[in-house]
């Protein structure tokens, strides 16, 4: 992605913060990068990256020339294979080092605001193995569409909060990226791909985007308010 | 871009919807790679009428999206858009500004994609310009239509490459006094299974085949040593170069040969550049339609007949869906049903000579009426057909019409087994009545023109589209002349035939579910006959009568032929051949699909470009109404669109 070399990403991406979105940023301006990661398990130390993929949205678009996909070398199949469907074998022949994937993805990343649904395990062993190979911290600041989400629900973004004794319709209580396509009338075509994620996420968070304007939450500070369970 | 993953997932969706699917797989990824996704709720502008247009058109990817204009001092709804359509695209157009406002209504997701780059590939691909051009433009081209969306090639078909390389890579050639022996020679090492007899200037003279070979020379019939002439047929039939597949094909059919030598400049005379066997096409195509003529032509009785019948409705139905053009589909099952007839007509023959039963020995000619008279039958419909013969000596008259009757039923019940039906009141060649001598059908068709209101000229009609079959071909070309001359004598008759022909009018648009007419009432059904069929047949065959183009009853054909006679109304003229191809795509499609006649159609059935046609369809016939009346200074049936 850079244009100074491979070498220069690093610093690229470290020079990005110099002059970053503030909590009073107005959401419209900011550069959200939409990501998923797809892993060979749930352990950010011991666990692999097989997939990043990423698009931008700004100014309430998606950008579908600003995207950003890689395939990893990784060294063991593990049972999460099954969901993700990529063998080592697989990623061997068309995938590409670690070093070299994230080092094009912080060069694409920059000082983005990174969302995603449940993103915080994404952010958890991206940070682990970018500190790993490069002993650069991930510095970018995270919005979680499943927090962003139950905050409009308390707001009453979605109709009255159900009461949590009575039997509740199933989808009122569904905030799964598959509740939220349901919900929104999104397909969720191919769904456990990164990229395929990222790019649903996406559709998601544009609608997000849109309610939360209506409720009040239209800076950046606002928007990645940690959810704290009432 | 990174990489095109997402790209890809937005390339597919695209892909589903005009005129994506018609764009190159690199281009689509590059389109859908460099645009945006935007979001709208209920209710919101995404442009406005009369502001300066964005560098992007928009695709509905989900939602809805109305369309209005300001009209007089309010806004009017004009078109309602919804998943996979276009906004904001007006081809063509100079105008920088919005011709219209849209509004979202309902939550809407939209691609936004960059104007110039669907430009660029519009240029490079024929049929995006034409889908374009067609429905996102403010003057529909019938040129630029024509290239497109009806005539998408089927890819075989089109193919001349591969023609080409086989054709040439088989040219064996001998000379005429080259002995049997050597030509045998020649064609034993494999693959070749003719050779081409050629003069000192290698004009073709004639041509010598596999079963030439084993047919007259293993019998004996034929030493080996005489002279290749002794054995080859000749003449040849001769082609241009750079014909495709699908008219050698045809001319294959029309010739009744397994050969075709493609000269220099397509004529006998010139140099011989390669050949094509049947086989060739075979090799390029497993299904070919000259296999089904040959079963036809050595067909024993009714049965085999009528499963070779069978099996080209399969044929016809593999074309439509490998979107061979309608044109081709048209000639080539009137190339099968001539074959047939002809057939049919040989063994009624035998059969009566098996009775002792002999001809009267005067030429006549199989008459085919309506639409297989004007090569326009797709489906199997009920017979319409008709016996000239040769005046007799007095005296002898009683003999031959009983003779031809009786022939003309035989073939009528073997046609009905073929699926061709019997109407107890037709127009029918065993009926006495169509079974004439030449001065009796003249003086038929003088009383018509004549006495037309008498005659109730409105159901008379399938009497002009007329065409001869089989036997001898003159009987039908001098009653065609003979209808000529009388049309010329008669000027009121053709203004009258045009007042009937504004019988049908053709509806104005579809709406949701619906066929809106001009009063607004709405329809369930399209009729493809009497909304787009019937009045462009009608239309063209008073305006091919008047301009004396009776010999031709191909609706196609007829308007070709208006065109050159009228080069002022190609346009329209062109836009009418487009219609009446599709009104026959239309009609046959659905009619095979539903085993029906395929003349009403829910508009809820149709695809999307299929709806859009339609209206361009009716839009044509309006026009061609109008032109009429014009004309012939009739009272103008229809309001200029």
């Amino acid at each position: 992605m850079s244009l100074f070399g491979p070498d220069d990403a690093i610093s690229v991406y470290r020079e990005s913060f110099d002059d970053t979105w503030a909590d009073g940023t107005p959401a419209e301006r900011v550069r959200f990068v939409v990501l998923d990661t797809e892993t060979t398990g749930l352990d950010p130390k011991k666990d692999a990256i097989v997939t990043i993929g990423a698009v931008t949205v700004q100014n309430n678009e998606i950008l579908l020339e600003d995207q950003f996909e890689a395939l990893l070398r990784f060294r063991y199949n593990t049972s999460a294979v099954v969901v993700h469907g990529i063998t080592r074998e697989a990623a061997e022949e068309e995938g590409v080092d670690e070093v070299e994937a994230l080092r094009d993805f912080l060069g694409y990343l920059r000082d983005g605001v990174i969302v995603g649904h449940h993103i915080g395990f994404d952010v958890e062993i991206l940070r682990e193995h970018i500190m790993r190979r490069f002993g650069q911290d991930l510095e970018n600041r995270w919005l979680d569409t499943m927090e962003l989400t139950l905050h409009l629900e308390d707001s009453g973004a979605f109709g009255t909060p159900p009461d949590d004794d009575e039997d509740v319709d199933e989808r009122g209580r569904d905030f799964s990226l598959d509740g939220l396509c349901a919900r929104f009338g999104i397909k969720p075509h191919d769904r456990h791909t990164a990229a395929g994620d990222a790019f649903i996420t996406a559709q998601v968070f544009l609608k997000l985007l849109r309610l939360a304007n209506r409720f009040g939450r239209r800076t950046l500070g606002t928007l990645c308010e940690r959810y704290v369970e009432a | 871009m990174k990489t095109s993953s997402i790209s890809l997932r937005v390339a597919d969706f695209l892909k589903g919807y005009p005129p994506f699917n018609f764009i190159e797989e690199e281009y689509l990824l590059r389109l859908a790679g460099s645009g945006k996704v935007k979001f709208h709720e209920d209710g919101e502008l995404v442009f406005e009428e009369g502001k300066k247009r964005d560098k992007v058109f928009y695709v509905i990817q989900q939602g809805t999206v109305n369309m209005y204009r300001k009209i007089g001092g309010s806004e009017e709804l004009t078109d309602v858009r919804v998943e996979g359509n276009l906004l904001g695209i007006f081809w063509g157009s100079l105008d920088e500004h919005y011709q219209a406002t849209a509004r979202t209504a309902s939550e809407t997701i939209l691609y936004a994609l960059p104007i110039d780059q669907l430009v660029e590939i519009a240029h490079k691909t024929p049929p995006v310009k034409a889908f374009l051009s067609a429905y996102y433009s403010p003057n529909p081209s019938a040129a630029d239509v024509s290239e497109g969306i009806a005539e998408a090639p089927s890819d075989w078909l089109q193919r001349t490459e591969a023609v080409r390389e086989r054709s040439n890579r088989n040219l064996l050639t001998a000379h005429p006094n080259d002995p049997v022996r050597k030509v045998a020679r020649q064609m034993a090492p494999g693959n070749q299974e003719a050779v081409i007899v050629v003069d000192d200037m290698r004009c073709p003279l004639g041509v010598v085949t596999e079963s030439d070979l084993s047919g007259r020379v293993a019998s004996g019939e034929i030493p080996v040593d005489a002279p290749a002439s002794e054995l080859m047929s000749s003449p040849v039939e001769t082609v241009p170069p750079g014909l495709n597949v699908g008219q050698l094909i045809l001319r294959m059919l029309n010739r009744r040969v397994h050969h075709l030598v493609i000269t220099a400049d397509g004529s006998a005379n010139s140099p011989v550049l390669g050949v094509v066997a049947e086989r060739d096409l075979a090799l390029l195509h497993g299904r070919l339609p000259t296999m089904l003529t040959n079963e036809i032509k050595v067909a024993r009785g009714p049965e085999s007949l009528a499963a070779a019948r069978n099996r080209a409705d399969e044929l016809l139905l593999h074309y439509l869906d490998t979107e061979a053009p309608i044109s081709w589909i048209a000639d080539y099952i009137a190339e099968i049903d001539n074959t047939l007839t002809e057939r049919a007509i040989e063994l009624a023959r035998q059969k009566l000579a098996a009775q002792g039963r002999r001809g009267p020995g005067m030429p006549f000619c199989w008459m085919s009426f309506h639409s297989e008279g004007r090569r326009e039958r797709l489906l199997r419909s009920p017979q319409r057909s008709g016996i000239v013969f040769a005046d007799p000596e007095e005296g002898n008259g009683e003999a031959a019409s009983y003779y031809f009757v009786e022939l003309a039923r035989e073939v009528s019940n073997t046609l009905e087994i073929c699926g061709f039906p019997k109407e107890a009141r037709d127009l029918r060649a065993d009926n006495p009545r169509w079974c004439r001598p030449l001065s009796e059908w003249k003086e038929h068709y003088s009383n018509l023109i004549a006495n037309p209101i008498e005659n109730d000229i409105l159901r008379q009609t399938p009497f002009f589209d007329m065409r001869a079959i089989s036997g001898d071909f003159q009987l039908e070309a001098d009653l065609q002349e003979h209808i000529r001359s009388e049309l010329k004598a008669q000027p009121n008759f053709v203004p009258l035939l045009a007042n009937d022909a504004m019988a049908n009018l053709p509806p104005v648009t579809i709406f949701r579910d619906s066929v809106m007419d001009k009063s607004g009432i709405l329809w369930t059904c399209i009729d493809t006959k009497v909304h787009i069929l019937y009045p462009l047949v009608d239309m063209t065959r008073v305006l091919a009568l008047e301009h004396g183009l009776a010999e031709t009853a191909s609706t196609v054909a007829r308007l070709r032929l208006l065109t050159e006679l009228l080069p002022e109304h190609a346009a329209q003229l062109g836009e009418a051949i487009d219609a009446v191809y599709f009104g026959l795509h239309l009609q046959t499609t659905f009619g095979l699909r539903r085993g029906d006649d395929g003349q009403f159609i829910r508009p809820g059935d149709l695809g999307l470009i299929e709806r859009e046609r339609i209206k361009t369809a009716f839009r044509t016939v309006a026009q061609m109404l109008d032109y009429t009346s014009q004309h012939f200074g009739l009272k103008s049936a229809v309001q200029p669109a």
